[in-house]
């Protein structure tokens, strides 16, 4: 109990002392944008210090230990958005992490709403807490545990904490701040072949045809129809009559947005679009464009 | 040939000509929108002999200066909206260290609003405007 004691007051000199100090398991921060949600993680920095087995041993993480993924006081996870977790509903907020580690099978993880709580003193299981099974997986010794998010999409992406040799993955999902998609009826009166002229300081420098057409449920324009290089771009609608290029990767998944640096503002004549205007992040025409079919 | 084109190839081939700010983009800041303070003025805007020289931005520094009343009711998304002594948009065209000079989402915003203005918009569908292209 006294070094237990002992171990709480240094730890509470320690978080208030702003001065450079020397620490076992060093304080990190871990921020992620995706799509306008911010993630946040805030941490202290265990090594394994020599430490060949982390889990299951007496000298790190015991089996059946609810255990925070770092150090001292408990890791947090905080996000501005609700996203999901391993399709987990997480709301906006900040929240204690703890995982529950097992030999065997799955370990659970667990983020608990009340947060600067000492590692020492993990909460008990209660209905405001986030609970669910993850696995674990083999991955190269890393000496710091750490929280990154190696894998990247449009609207999510894999958070990871490793350490030692375990490695823990969950899928991270967003809410998208577009809708790729719309119905066919809101679809139709932009469908057709146009054709466009670039404008450069005012002056038109050449005509080209610009297609727009409706594929899977999706709204999709293309520069050139005599070029295999240019594929479909979705056009995502950021506001009545306007557009913004979303470019796909090879997965096919838009993995960008281009706005402000190009918008599509249409002119309808009796609903139907006419003639649009694309406009930089400038407020220039960069390129004028009406209806031939 | 791979079909698989960058964001390079994409803006250049569509756009050649355009030399397009990215840097700005991750750290737009949206928010709520200031309502515009009663009888505000543009008489802190820069004038087009305080723009250090930037011919290209006199137009805008004027339009600004033209409508107060509606650049002032306008976040701006450019990040700078939580900056010491900022209220709105206008913020960003006003004294020696305004905003504008330097950041291009600041004047594509300004020079958005000056023309919708013109257009006969609302301030309400000049602020939907900016939050759907720079938000």
């Amino acid at each position: 109990m006294k070094v237990r004691l002992l171990a709480m007051a240094l730890t509470l000199v320690t978080a208030t002392d702003v001065h450079a100090q020397i620490r076992a398991s060093e304080m990190a921060t871990f921020t992620q944008m995706i799509d306008g949600t911010k993630i946040s993680m805030t941490y202290s920095r265990p090594r394994a210090r020599g430490r060949d087995t982390l889990f299951g041993s007496r000298k790190a993480v015991r089996w059946g230990e609810v255990w925070t993924p770092g150090a001292n006081y408990a890791t947090t996870f905080e996000v501005n958005r609700p996203i999901t977790l391993d399709g987990h509903a997480v709301k906006a907020g900040t929240y204690s992490v703890w995982m529950v580690v097992r030999q065997t099978g799955t370990w659970t993880m667990v983020l608990d709403p009340k947060v600067r709580i000492y590692h020492m003193e993990p909460p008990d299981s209660n209905a405001t807490q986030i609970r669910f099974d993850v696995k674990t997986h083999d991955a190269p010794f890393l000496d710091v545990l750490t929280w990154s998010m190696p894998e990247l999409r449009a609207n999510g992406g894999m958070l990871t904490m490793q350490w030692g040799r375990t490695r823990v993955d969950m899928n991270l999902d967003v809410q998208p701040s577009y809708a790729l998609t719309m119905s066919q009826a809101d679809a139709e009166p932009y469908v057709g072949v146009w054709e466009y002229a670039e404008i450069d300081s005012g002056k038109v420098k050449a005509t080209y045809q610009f297609v727009i057409d409706y594929e899977n449920s999706t709204l999709k324009g293309r520069w050139h129809t005599d070029s295999s290089y240019f594929k479909h771009f979705a056009l995502v609608k950021i506001a009545p009559d306007w557009f913004a290029p979303g470019v796909y990767d090879d997965k096919g998944q838009v993995y960008e947005v281009y706005k402000p640096e190009l918008v599509l503002e249409f002119t309808r004549e009796n609903g139907r679009a006419t003639s649009f205007q694309a406009r930089d992040d400038q407020d220039s025409i960069v390129m004028r464009g009406k209806r031939i079919k | 040939m791979s079909h698989t084109f960058s964001r390079r190839q994409f803006v250049a081939s569509a756009v050649a000509f355009l030399f397009l700010p990215r840097g700005a983009r991750a750290m737009r800041s949206p928010g709520l929108h200031p309502s515009p303070r009663p009888g505000i003025t543009a008489a802190k805007v820069l004038t087009s002999d305080r723009l250090d020289g930037k011919a290209d931005l006199i137009d805008v520094f004027d339009g600004v200066r033209e409508i107060p009343q509606v650049i002032d009711g306008i976040r701006c998304q450019c990040g700078c909206a939580t900056s010491d002594g900022f209220y709105s948009l206008l913020s960003c065209y006003e004294g020696d260290k305004a905003m504008a000079k330097i950041c291009h989402i600041c004047q594509g915003e300004g020079k958005l609003a000056i023309r919708l203005h013109r257009e006969g918009k609302s301030l309400d569908e000049i602020r939907a405007a900016i939050d759907a292209k720079f938000g």
